[in-house]
């Protein structure tokens, strides 16, 4: 009857899969989800393959993670003990559980993406991680979901009730001699919690430090069982993969990357958004095309990629695709793909004043090059764009992006808050001088906030009180 | 798993030159085991790597023609055969001077008032990386400090965030009530709320803390530098693990302890009452002065002391007959030469009947079953020599935190083994600490406890029985039944079946109260321990002597006898906690002649009763009694002792209740002042050094009773004035255990003496300009005194290894200079010390008289007392003594007086409704006449018919004894006034106490100890 209607949502369902069910505002319940052709994928691997062969589809898709690394995941998976070649699967099996964790912990500044799935189709996400759980011999599961993800929260608790009652969570699942169950977590809130090790100890009810590796995770992770942690939006590819096979999923997009992927923009443009794209549009395209480019009159300064922690990139990159090979070799990361957009109207300083505060507050304080770094750098920084800083200040900033450096570190936080402040100094070296050398910052002079004779005043009273603690 | 693994050493190369390093520990302790300075924070040698401050980074290169390099953690890195790594590389050195850099963010510049200036890690690590010059220009962090108790100080404002502190006290001791709190660069080290620390280990925070944030209290009240200490290797008199302490002292008063390395024994950990219970040789109640004696002027003998109007005093005494006591925390020395002086005949232990026999079961099992070393109990030497480690610990009747704290911590440890093993499955080493804690989780080696009473181990074990003593033995008899059926049948027999078969000569009272604890709790408790020790290979047993049970210990006995069967293929190992640091010592005099004081008592009074016609004051029995205050006695038994002794002599360095009635009070030195050996639980003999001279009269017991060989007694071949010539006349008397002392010391002695103070010293010239404008002589001048082993000086070579007076080494401050003497991390001392182990002969025992059975002969020399009917109802008495309080000698701190929650006995619900109790009432307890007083409290899961007292006044050495009903009642109101005030006024004299020993001190360090000055002090009164 509504043939023109179907085509339209089978081209949606095969173009768009991660959001073609997406409804924000009445999400689909059980029933409607598995309408929509929901589930097929779990029925799929569950009753047509051995965990084993999942692990091969997967694997041939050239799945990436979402998160940020844009680690196989296929090649993560294969590291958990039950899947090792060497190992006869199910004696281990039986002998140690492990975990599947869904990464939902979505603190990276400026970005948005797995909000959106978790809220517009959460069914989704609970038949991904049945796949994923059934491919790792996982009998619990769990959703590390961010705390503030209220409305999250409350869709997937329904989702998974609703999927206790059709018997897809729980024991015999559909039949199967399969057994899982969900948990929904809801995390206390700290950004180092998506690292995917302190994401384990806090769900363990530990001190959200990451851990040493190795071990990994896949060999000693949640309660020192094997245990793989996933991207909300890495794992929503699965039941599509498992639906479509992994030829699709390659053919989705035409540069090296397979798949498609979320896309965001904010800051410093007409019409912020998500989009789902295939894997490797150009920041041209995300950003002039989706996003409207920039606002009458800006002028674009710079971008970060991929969320607060990526290098910025500039005007000259703006044919980069976004894809993890090409943004790295642009100098950048490809992150979880959320630009945040400066215009020329805005100061860079400030902008990444605002960052490392950010990483110096989510620091977990376990080592000491970020716990201590940071903290410094934030101290710089801010004498720096209060125009009190001095060209000493900038090889000390500069010293202490090679302190915080990865390989260096116990984790990526502080090489992450390095990328923006390294890239910024690169790329707006002359803004930091200026800073220096005016004693103020130009754009709020340029915009007429420091004209006052009271904030003058002010400000040499800053000054004073510097001195004095100088002293 | 890897036990098997053999000791590997590997080359890899520093900087292009080679090295041999051990694959058994990670490449950091490679590079210190070759003493090669490399900074470190968070690693810690015992503790292992977390990765944390990332101090110890080097540059790893691919090969010989890698430039670059890689940036590595060396604390995390496992050593490969042939690895290239620089330190010198600008990169390296460079991150490592950064994070000092980092660190100093907020690390305070309060060093001049910091407790730890001049022996601070943080400090050396500074100079090693080469920051000179500070960079930061903020504002610093600040914190609020927490009162932690009153041992340990606390100001985080110092902290550099290396998370030792936490690692040790929760990971490693197993503390509950200290964590770590906050985050990026504001984490908090420190308690949820302010208190008292409650892990008897916290001392240990001082040590580990790599700066000043955890201080000693007592240290710091009346501080010096360390460069200011006169030090001397000591061991510890607290208990009998024997641990190596090392003694600080200045200006004639001891400052503090710390802990001294010993691979085999203490590592890098002591126990709060070693650390801090050295405080007793500064308390008001140390004897300073002789009591009892009068000069030609009426006039007590003060400060000063004169041999001559000495020796003509107690040559009224010269015709007396004297019984020796000795003592289990005197000196070996001092026993020996005691034992001599009066004769075995007429020589005591200081032990009640109950304990000679107790004594001898001890002496039994010590020489039947070599005990371990702690670190044998740990089994460090899995990583070398591929024994087995221990894969159960069983511990009977004796609560380790309470009478051997250490030893507890090392029990901590041994059941880790499973976890480690665990870690071996995937290969994840065993320095790896956070990755091994993650991946073993909870998993720990077996543990079963069958206690008396609740112990800090219960919820480590699988499984726990809190029973009577006299069920506790029960219990053995039957595990050792069901595991002879079990070695028979292949299968274990459960216990009611067997309870039925099994035949004893149990009283039919004790046969109904056996069967009415034979719940289901013990039964499935024997069951699976019998099941889990037939499976074991190397279980560890531990118990002790605290229940003052020979029952028991012959129950472990036969225990350990069935398990030793070597067709079992069992390596059972057992451990016995002895009472005092010197107990073992004791067994050594231990013979068929040793007098226990019903025997004393008995002579005493036949004496009198022999010269009954004759007229009052004709008693001729005295007694030498030395450091012993027959804590066990009854008032009434004292009372007897007293009567009918014609002269007591007690040689004692504290006020206790002998001194009081004592005739002749002469004061010995502490084991701070004077020299001599304790013999530990496992039977070694083990060396202390006097960091100081006492001040005259005060001298060691072995020169006192030099002095008396001449005058009480006729020896006087007996002239010593230096211990070696003590050990050379029992050497030539064959005593082997004086030749083994001799052939260490010539090991030892080389060439010069080894200096006690340190060569920074200051003040030398000076110190004494108050007293005399001469400059202070280096040496004492005494008349041997080139045989003692250590000058008081800072002249002198330094020791190196075993016996360091303290230890330091070249840019290496901290107690962490311990390693540059190691012959690897970890390890052994570079000049190791033979070990000297104490032969304990049991021959008077077993090779005369076969005919009597043991027990018959033990009954016969020292016989049981006529205990009452054990009635259903009768009450037993278990001490629950706070480990602060367990030792005599160290009770009276003020600082542990003042952690005391007060005079407690609890109760199970059933008893404190049949005498109607409510919590919070004051129950008195009658013994032998004397009343004590204690607060109600109620206790579940106490065994029937037991009740714990956590009594100030009520000895440690008063245990497991029986009441009759009517011996406990409720304190009338009178006696609850008196009580409440007792319990006040005890708090606020140990408070003035602690003020006023603070403001002697303090005093004191105004004026020097004459002895010091006029050396052997021969002074004109």
């Amino acid at each position: 009857m509504d043939n023109k209607h179907l085509e339209a949502a089978l081209e949606q369902a095969l173009t768009k899969p991660l959001t073609h069910l997406v409804n924000l505002e009445h999400p689909l319940d059980f029933n409607a989800y598995v309408h929509a052709g929901g589930y097929m994928g779990a029925t799929k691997a569950l009753k047509e393959f051995t965990p084993k062969e999942v692990l091969t589809i997967v694997s041939n898709s050239g799945l990436k993670g979402r998160g940020g690394a844009g680690f196989p995941t296929g090649m993560k998976w294969s590291c958990v003990p039950s899947l090792q070649e060497n190992t006869a699967g199910h004696s281990i099996n039986k002998l140690e559980n492990s975990y599947l964790i869904c990464n939902a912990d979505e603190m990276e500044p400026g970005t948005f993406k797995d909000r959106h799935l978790l809220e517009g189709v959460p069914h989704q996400l609970i038949e991904a991680m049945i796949i994923a759980s059934y491919t790792i011999s996982a009998n619990k599961a769990f959703i590390f979901l961010r705390g503030e993800y209220h409305l999250a929260a409350k869709r997937l608790q329904k989702a998974i009730d609703e999927a206790y009652e059709n018997n897809w969570l729980g024991a015999k699942i559909q039949g199967s001699d399969y057994q899982l169950d969900l948990y929904l977590h809801t995390s206390a809130g700290r950004y180092i919690c998506g690292e995917e090790t302190a994401l384990i100890n806090a769900l363990e009810g530990k001190r959200a430090n990451p851990r040493a590796k190795p071990p990994f995770p896949q060999v000693s992770g949640l309660f020192g069982k094997p245990t793989v942690v996933n991207n909300v939006e890495t794992l929503s590819n699965l039941p599509h993969i498992l639906k479509h096979g992994s030829e699709w999923f390659k053919d989705l997009s035409p540069h090296s990357d397979p798949g498609t992927k979320m896309y965001a923009a904010c800051g410093q443009v007409k019409k912020p958004g998500l989009w789902e794209l295939p894997m490797g549009v150009t920041i041209r395209e995300l950003l002039f095309e989706h996003a409207g480019g920039m606002p009458d009159g800006v002028q674009l300064k710079g971008l970060l990629p991929g969320g607060a922690s990526t290098d910025f990139l500039t005007e000259q990159h703006l044919d980069t695709p976004m894809d993890f090979d090409s943004i790295g070799k642009a100098g950048s990361r490809l992150g979880t793909g959320g630009l945040i957009v400066l215009g020329d109207k805005h100061c860079p300083v400030a902008m990444v004043l605002n960052l490392l505060q950010f990483f110096a507050q989510e620091s977990c304080g376990w080592c000491t090059p970020c716990r201590d770094g940071t903290a410094w750098a934030v101290e710089i920084l801010t004498r720096i764009e209060q125009g009190k800083g001095t060209n000493a200040d900038l090889k000390q900033l500069e010293e202490l992006c090679d302190f915080m450096w990865l390989g260096k570190t116990h984790c990526a936080l502080a090489p992450g808050a390095v990328e923006p402040l390294k890239s910024a100094m690169r790329y707006f070296k002359a803004d930091f001088e200026q800073h220096i050398e005016q004693g103020c910052c130009s754009y709020q002079k340029a915009k007429g906030e420091l004209t006052t004779s009271e904030e003058q005043l002010a400000k040499e009273q800053r000054k004073g009180e510097h001195h004095d603690c100088a002293k | 798993m890897t036990a098997q693994n053999k000791s590997s050493k590997v080359t890899i190369y520093i900087d292009d030159i080679p090295y041999q390093v051990s694959t058994d520990n990670n490449l950091l302790a490679g590079v210190l085991s070759n003493k090669l300075n490399l900074p470190y924070f968070c690693w810690h040698p015992s503790m292992g790597s977390v990765g944390a401050c990332r101090q110890c980074a080097v540059t790893q290169y691919q090969d010989e023609n890698d430039t670059r390099g890689r940036m590595i953690m060396s604390c995390m890195t496992p050593v490969v055969d042939g690895m290239r790594i620089g330190l010198k590389d600008s990169a390296s050195s460079k991150f490592r001077e950064q994070i000092i850099a980092a660190m100093m963010t907020n690390h305070p510049h309060d060093c001049p008032v910091c407790a730890e200036g001049g022996e601070c890690h943080l400090q050396d690590m500074t100079v090693i990386t080469g920051h000179t010059s500070r960079d930061y220009c903020g504002e610093k962090r600040t914190f609020t400090n927490q009162y932690l108790g009153e041992l340990v100080g606390h100001e985080m404002n110092r902290c550099i965030t290396c998370y030792r502190c936490v690692r040790f006290y929760k990971d490693y001791a197993g503390g509950k009530d200290f964590d770590v709190f906050g985050s990026r660069n504001q984490v908090y080290f420190g308690r949820q709320k302010e208190g008292c620390l409650e892990s008897p280990f916290s001392g240990n925070l001082v040590e580990v803390c790599p700066t000043g944030v955890f201080t000693n209290k007592l240290f710091s009240a009346h501080y010096t530098r360390k460069w200011d200490l006169q030090s001397a290797p000591s061991i510890c008199a607290h208990c009998s693990v024997g641990c190596n302490t090392s003694i600080g002292e200045r200006y004639g008063s001891v400052r503090r302890v710390t802990n001294r390395y010993n691979h085999d024994l203490n590592g890098y950990f002591l126990c709060d009452r070693g650390r801090f219970g050295i405080g007793f040789v500064n308390a008001s109640h140390r004897i300073r002065t002789i009591k009892g004696i009068n000069t030609k002027a009426g006039e007590p003998v003060t400060g000063a002391f004169n041999e001559k109007s000495f020796t003509k005093a107690m040559l009224e005494h010269n015709r007396e007959h004297f019984i020796g006591i000795g003592s289990a925390r005197a000196s070996f020395e001092g026993n020996r030469l005691l034992k001599y002086l009066v004769g075995r005949e007429n020589f005591s232990l200081g032990y009640t009947n109950e304990e000679m026999k107790l004594a001898l079961r001890h002496k039994q099992l010590l020489a039947q079953y070599p005990q371990q070393s702690l670190a044998g109990m740990e089994n460090l030497s899995r990583r070398g020599h591929g024994e087995l480690q221990h894969d159960l610990v069983l511990i009977i009747g004796e609560n380790l935190e309470q009478t051997a704290p250490r030893l507890a911590l090392t029990i901590k440890q041994v059941l880790r083994n499973s976890a480690l093993d665990k870690a071996d499955s995937i290969g994840v080493k065993h320095w790896q600490d956070a990755a091994v804690r993650t991946y073993a989780g909870d998993t720990t080696t077996p543990l079963f406890s069958l206690q008396a009473q609740r112990t800090s181990f219960d919820e480590l074990a699988k499984g726990t029985l809190c029973l009577s003593p006299d069920n506790i033995t029960m219990m053995v008899e039957r595990l050792t039944q069901m595991l002879h059926d079990d070695f028979a049948t292949q299968t274990v027999v459960p216990l009611k079946e067997q309870a039925s078969e099994k035949t004893t000569n149990d009283t039919i009272d004790n046969k109904r109260q056996a069967n009415e604890s034979l719940d289901q709790d013990s039964d499935k408790f024997l069951l699976l321990l019998a099941r889990t020790l037939s499976k074991a290979s190397a279980p560890l047993i531990v118990s002790g002597l605290s229940l003052k049970s020979t029952a028991l210990l012959s129950a472990i006995d036969d225990l350990m006898a069935c398990l030793s069967q070597k067709s079992h293929g069992i390596a059972p190992e057992l451990t016995m906690v002895a009472p005092e640091c010197n107990s073992v010592g004791n067994l050594h005099f231990l013979s068929e002649h040793s007098l226990s004081i019903e025997q004393i008592l008995a002579r005493l009074t036949a004496d009198q009763d022999s010269t009954a016609l004759t007229p009052k004051g004709s008693k001729t029995t005295s007694l030498l009694i030395l450091e012993q205050d027959l804590a066990q006695i009854s008032a009434e038994q004292l009372n007897v002792l007293r009567e009918h002794c014609k002269c007591m002599i007690v040689l004692e360095h504290s006020k206790t209740r002998l001194t009081d009635i004592a005739d002749i009070v002469l004061p010995v030195a502490a084991v701070s002042e004077s020299g001599g050996h304790f013999v530990n639980y496992q039977g070694r003999l083990q060396a202390f050094y006097s960091a100081h001279l006492p001040v005259k009269p005060i001298m060691p017991n072995w020169q006192y009773l030099v002095l008396l060989a001449k005058s009480l007694f006729t020896h006087s071949e007996i002239d010593f004035s230096n211990l070696k010539q003590l050990y050379r006349f029992f050497a030539k008397h064959g005593e082997p255990w004086a030749l083994q002392i001799l052939t260490c010391d010539k090991n030892a002695q080389e060439k010069r003496q080894v200096a006690r103070q340190t060569h920074r010293a200051s003040g030398r010239t000076a110190v004494m300009a108050n007293q005399s404008v001469h400059e202070v002589k280096t040496y004492v001048e005494g008349k041997n005194n080139k045989d003692e082993l250590y000058a008081y000086s800072m002249e002198g070579t330094r020791a190196a290894g075993h016996g360091m007076p303290f230890t330091w080494a070249p840019a290496w401050n901290s107690n962490q200079s311990v390693l540059q003497y190691q012959q690897e991390v970890n390890g052994e001392l570079a000049c190791r010390q033979n070990e000297n182990f104490l032969h304990l002969n049991l021959s008077a025992f077993f090779d005369e008289s076969e005919s009597h059975s043991l027990t018959e002969k033990l009954e016969q020399l020292w016989p049981s007392p006529q205990w009452l009917e054990k009635e259903q109802n009768c009450l037993v008495l278990m001490q629950n003594l706070p480990w602060f309080l367990v030792d005599q000698q160290s009770k009276n701190l003020p600082e542990f007086i003042l952690m005391f929650a007060g005079n407690k006995l609890s109760v199970s619900s059933t008893l404190a409704q049949q005498y109607d109790f409510k919590v919070g009432d004051i129950a008195k307890l009658t013994l032998s006449g004397q009343s004590f007083f204690a607060q109600i409290n109620l206790a579940d899961k106490l065994p029937n018919g037991v009740i714990q007292a956590s009594i100030f006044e009520l000895p440690m050495l008063v245990n497991n004894c029986t009441l009759a009903p009517e011996q406990l009642t409720k304190a009338n109101q009178a006696e609850v006034a008196e009580f409440s005030q007792c319990e006040e006024l005890r708090i606020v004299t140990a408070t003035q106490e602690k003020s006023d020993i603070l403001v002697r001190l303090k005093s004191q360090d105004q004026m020097i100890p004459i002895a010091f000055v006029n050396g052997e002090g021969e002074q004109n009164d």
